[in-house]
């Protein structure tokens, strides 16, 4: 083969071509609701979401899930028009309405193309506005996410999601039960919890709108007024959280799938806030143990030992603490050296310096990957709901590379020994107990509990 | 549309296309070789995708683990994948690491085996078979596909057997036979290379020119193994039930249709999504709205070329019911589709949400090359980027009804049903 190229040294860059993310316009409706608009003048496509203060944490404990099946329930019907009314007048548009629900808010939006955009931003107004809970919807709904439940907890990565917060989070903090409900609160959810659900939580007094794409600021201000500007409700107050941790030292907890084949493994401890001054140190640490695919726990774990497919760490961040965690998916014969494996990669993490490569590779790698993801409208328009949920400055993002790029060794290291504990860490591993007890045991990080998850409320 | 595309050919064989985008600092480059798991032998089945794990483990000048480290060094994202026609490679780059991304891929694409050692390939063995636990052999209904594809196609097809492959397989998999695939279908007479995004056109062909044009031309590429034309009706209805630990039960339906490409391919498509994208649908308006028999449905075209694609259905059955029963009403379903059921409205809305979906996904840089790639590699016509949804606006309520009657038949069918109950004896 004739190889007359010099390939043995690797490309330079060219200049860097500078990034900038799009212009914020920040407006309020007539009735004070914010409205962030971010103009991109690309492809004609349009993304509009409504972020409400309907997260999970306004639930009552014993009304777990009904944020979700509020959420869930805004598409059966609204205004006078029926389920079916309003899923043909949105396929007509081309438009798929996402509706979502996370620990902060829920989110309702779309993305479609900008001709199509003011007539689904009407169909959003009121079933943002006016839900009208149809019994045998509501009922319907509900069954699907009883259905749900069950199908989260045959799956061994959903349940091994569930069991990690169980086994972290003290049995007052509301973190601790799944996001959906559990079968029991969700058993008894009614029309009539949604509806009062909907009137104290769903308001513009703690609503905003985003929208990002090729629409300009005045129109979209313009679209937002005639769908929200009169809407009226009450001030939604965030409930204040006690974030604690269920035990104080390490616990290994396995979670009986008899004759798996695999173990899903889950190493973690309470977090961090969104609000964390140490926010950019914590990204490029995680980023350089398990943030990246060239990470130090996937280079051990994947390519240098063949245990998984892929092992990650991250830190889940809201406005109250949320969780560190390591995830990955070991076969059952090396679970406990895959568990050895990771606590010694935690450790080291936090006994010394990164290297100066490792440091600027990750923040080349976030610097660097971060324009990527604002390709779309749609990712523009999360970042627009990240600066309104967290209450980020309009700039926020304008020097976010800058300030990845500041982060030093150091720093680095003291985001490791603050942020990451192993001696708060709980283990849950969901696997075949009959394989794994012992070897678990005998890595003597902590006590070894086997539980059964289908005897689990 | 209008995408803008420019292709030629390097002497070698090398497919090269162009489109040029300045509105974001970003470029894609991505691979298409026109090898999958079709064309796997006897014996090897999962290879095609061992092998695009083992592209990633270093070439001649790229040490193991260092292909993907002076990716996301520059703040670059990366993949590949590996499917029943073909195998893929692509990263998405800083604007002005075009030049390291081509270095990247030709270095594999021209110098990859001197490289390669058992160690690497008992590794990836390792890391594909945890794969393959990962997503099949430990997720509920996980060999839906594999079982799906083996009673689709005759023993013989080269769909017969899934991507993932055997694990019986994937021991058996030897250093030689890296060496031999690679030089059976890693080379530029059987790839196609596109970049998109924000290049300049002359520095990016001369670039291209000095790293992939001095790369020598394989033989030409075997036939696919078997036996590749097959009747597009399999003239019986095959059943598979399955107990399994699932928490509800579920039924498949799947059907040959004609492959990606043919006129025929888009009103099946077209039918697919009216069936079950969206709440409008016609399997969620009856089968879980109306019935409360099915929490969740699914229909898709496999976009796949090889003598005959296929055609799935899929119903998560409510808890309590009996998925007999709920077969029984997507069999109903159809019977409305024979009869001529569909208007022309209900077309038209389909067709605009396939629009819409197409035009929203290609916002991304990465997507526009990858299905430049596609329709370069399958149809030598990267143009149909730009024409391809032409051909669903032709799509009428009778083609639909025709392809109704014609391929989604019981005659043609394959039904597999999961209950819940023990997890069978792993493979």
């Amino acid at each position: 083969m004739s190889n007359v190229v010099d390939r043995t040294s690797v490309p330079e860059g060219l200049p860097l071509r500078p990034y900038s993310f799009p212009a914020i316009e920040r407006a309020e409706l007539s009735n004070g609701l914010p409205i962030l608009v971010a103009r991109t003048s690309h492809f004609p496509v349009v993304t509009l979401s409504a972020i409400l203060p309907a997260g999970g944490v306004q639930e009552q404990g014993d009304r777990a899930g009904l944020a979700t099946l509020t959420n869930s329930l805004l598409e059966s019907g609204a205004a006078g028009r029926s389920a079916l009314d309003i899923a043909e007048s949105l396929e007509g548009l081309g438009v798929r309405m996402k509706a979502s629900t996370s620990w902060d808010v829920s989110l309702v939006g779309y993305t479609s193309l900008a001709s199509r955009a003011d007539a689904a931003s009407e169909i959003l107004g009121s079933m943002v506005r006016s839900p009208d809970f149809p019994p045998a919807e509501v009922e319907r709904i509900r069954q699907e996410q009883l259905a749900d439940i069950v199908q989260r907890r045959a799956e061994p990565r959903g349940l091994a999601n569930e069991m990690v917060a169980r086994f972290i989070y003290s049995e007052d903090t509301p973190y601790r039960r799944p996001l959906g409900g559990t079968a029991a609160t969700v058993e008894g959810l009614t029309r009539s919890d949604a509806a009062a659900f909907h009137s104290e939580c769903y308001s513009p007094r703690g609503a905003a709108v985003v929208v990002a794409g090729h629409i300009d600021v005045q129109s979209a201000i313009e679209l937002a007024e005639a769908r929200f500007g009169d809407w009226v409700g009450p001030v939604v107050q965030r409930p204040r959280i006690a974030v604690r941790p269920l035990r104080e030292s390490t616990r290994v907890v396995i979670v009986d799938r008899p004759g798996a084949v695999q173990s899903e493994i889950r190493i973690g401890h309470i977090g961090l806030a969104r609000d964390t001054p140490d926010y950019f140190p914590v990204i490029v640490m995680n980023t350089i143990l398990g943030g990246a695919f060239s990470s130090r726990l996937n280079l051990n774990l994947r390519e240098r030992h063949g245990y998984t497919y892929g092992v990650s760490s991250s830190f889940s961040m809201r406005k109250d603490t949320g969780l560190f965690l390591v995830s990955t998916a070991v076969q059952t014969e090396v679970t406990s050296a895959a568990v050895r494996e990771i606590l010694n990669e935690v450790e080291g993490i936090r006994d010394s310096k990164v290297s100066d490569r490792e440091l600027d590779d990750a923040r080349n790698y976030l610097a660097g990957t971060f324009p990527l993801r604002l390709q779309t409208t749609d990712g523009i328009a999360s970042r627009l709901a990240e600066l309104l949920i967290y209450e980020l400055p309009d700039d926020y993002f304008s020097d976010y590379r800058d300030r990845i790029v500041e982060v030093g060794r150091a720093e680095v290291l003291d985001a490791a020994r603050a942020h990451i504990r192993p001696e708060h860490f709980a283990v849950v591993v969901v696997g075949d107990a009959s394989a794994i007890r012992e070897p678990l045991e005998s890595l003597d990080i902590g006590p070894v509990e086997v539980v059964d998850a289908l005897t689990l409320p | 549309m209008d995408i803008p595309i420019e292709n030629y050919s390097l002497n070698n064989g090398l497919r090269v296309v162009l489109s040029e985008d300045h509105a974001q600092p970003v470029v894609a480059v991505n691979l298409w070789y026109n090898v999958g798991s079709r064309n796997e032998r006897v014996g090897r089945t999962g290879f095609a995708h061992l092998f695009e794990h083992m592209m990633f483990q270093g070439s001649e000048n790229v040490p193991n683990t260092e292909h993907i480290a002076h990716v996301e060094r520059v703040g670059g994202s990366m993949n590949g994948s590996t499917w029943l026609d073909r195998t893929n490679y692509f990263e998405t780059m800083p604007a002005n690491r075009l030049e390291l991304a081509l270095w990247l891929e030709s270095d594999r694409m021209g110098f990859l085996v001197p490289a390669m050692t058992q160690e690497k390939l008992d590794n990836q063995r390792s890391v594909v078979q945890n794969e393959r636990r990962w997503r099949v052999d430990n997720q509920p209904y996980g060999d839906w596909d594999e079982r799906l594809q083996a009673l689709v196609y005759p023993s013989d097809h080269p769909y017969h057997h899934s991507v993932i492959g055997s694990m019986a397989d994937l021991d058996a998999a030897t250093l030689e036979d890296v060496e031999e695939f690679f030089r059976t279908y890693y080379a530029p007479n059987n790839a196609v290379l596109t970049i998109c995004g924000s290049f300049d056109p002359a520095m990016a062909k001369s670039l291209v020119e000095k790293y992939f044009g001095t790369i020598s031309s394989g033989p030409p590429v075997p036939p696919l193994p078997g036996r590749t034309e097959i009747p597009l009706r399999s003239g019986e209805f095959v059943r598979e039930r399955v107990e399994s630990d699932v928490g509800l039960s579920r039924v498949y339906l799947a059907f040959r249709i004609p492959p990606f490409g043919s006129s025929d391919f888009y009103p099946a498509d077209v039918t697919a999504h009216l069936l079950a994208s969206g709440k409008a649908s016609r399997l969620y308006r009856s089968l879980v709205r109306e019935q409360r028999i099915a929490q969740s449905v699914v229909a898709f075209a496999f976009p796949i070329v090889t003598g005959a694609a296929m055609f799935v259905i899929w119903a998560t059955a409510s808890p309590d019911t009996d998925p007999d029963k709920l077969e029984e009403a997507v069999w109903r379903e159809l019977d409305l589709l024979y009869k001529g059921d569909v208007t022309a409205e209900e077309i038209s809305r389909t067709v605009t949400g396939i629009e819409a979906t197409q035009m929203i996904g290609l916002q991304q840089v990465g997507e526009r090359a990858d299905q430049l790639s596609m329709f370069t590699t399958l149809f030598d016509e990267p143009n149909r980027l730009n024409t391809e949804l032409d051909r669903y606006q032709e799509v009428t309520a009778e083609d639909v009804q025709k392809i109704a009657l014609e391929y989604l038949q019981r005659e043609n069918a394959v039904a597999l049903t999961y209950v819940p109950g023990a997890r069978p004896e792993a493979a």
